[in-house]
């Protein structure tokens, strides 16, 4: 049995190079809206568009003194979404705050990369840590021609969902081998 | 964006809370508490989106009611908004109701 099923959207691409300020980053992600909506047909707007934000804001944190320009490439289809933001900055430790990010409590800063775990199904920094990339895979539902018990599962695991419906699949097919 | 001020304050949003709203936001805050609110609501019944200096911001305006013996609550917050808070544990702290 197979779990993939064939995008019902050609794969679009949006590339620009933005003002790496908070300013750039809010209109960036005014044009994303539509891009989104034609592109991945809306899909996990609100953990899309948070995604690109994060990615945003901390290009713009750690940009450095030469603030000159961010460079985002987006790609997406009706199944994922690939979120690619670089800067000219010198980075930041992403290994120290991998290790450390999950106990953030009370503090007022520090949630970026939790939100990349939890919302993002992939994720890397390149060496330096002034670029990422996270994908994010939406879940695909059961009216697109998925098996309905698997569908089932893969809805309610928001957040999980790969994981989730890769054990609901494997024991299935355990039981059908019976 | 509308301010009831006393004891009690409620703040309603009108638009994202993301990093390009905070210093507007911050002052706004601030002004509240300055005018005497220990309570504060938090309505986002017209907030579409949150992200981290958003929760940062929710956060810092907590810490700082907390120290004069106050508090802080989100009310009216889509689903989506209150996954996230839920997520990162706001509401082992902060009080937070859907809509």
């Amino acid at each position: 049995m197979t779990l993939e099923t064939k995008p019902l959207r050609k794969l679009m691409d949006l590339r620009r190079k933005i003002p790496c300020s908070a300013a750039g980053a809010e209109a960036f992600c005014r044009e994303f809206r539509p891009w989104h909506q034609e592109a991945c047909g809306g899909r996990d707007a609100y953990a899309s568009e948070l995604l690109l934000r994060e990615a945003l804001a901390n290009s713009v944190r750690h940009s450095g003194w030469d603030r000159r320009e961010i460079a985002c490439v987006l790609r997406g289809n009706d199944r994922r979404l690939l979120i690619a933001v670089r800067d000219g900055g010198p980075g930041f430790d992403w290994r120290t705050q991998l290790a450390i990010c999950c106990g953030t409590g009370l503090n007022t800063s520090g949630r970026g990369l939790p939100i990349y775990l939890r919302y993002a199904q992939q994720l890397r920094f390149n060496g330096s840590g002034n670029g990422v990339t996270l994908l994010r895979r939406f879940a695909v539902r059961a009216q697109e021609g998925f098996p309905p018990q698997a569908a089932a599962g893969q809805e309610t695991a928001r957040g999980g969902a790969r994981r989730e419906t890769g054990r609901t699949a494997k024991a299935k097919e355990k039981e059908r081998a019976k | 964006m509308s301010i009831e001020t006393k004891r009690l304050g409620t703040l309603r949003p009108q638009g994202d809370i993301v990093a390009a709203a905070i210093p507007e936001l911050r002052n706004r805050l601030r002004a509240m508490v300055s005018d005497g609110v220990r309570e504060l609501s938090l309505d986002f019944g017209e907030v579409r989106m949150v992200d981290s200096a958003g929760i940062g911001l929710i956060v810092a305006s907590h810490n700082s009611l907390s120290k004069l013996g106050g508090k802080v609550m989100v009310i009216n917050a889509s689903a989506d908004i209150v996954e996230l808070l839920m997520t990162m544990r706001i509401h082992q702290h902060i009080a937070v109701e859907g809509r």
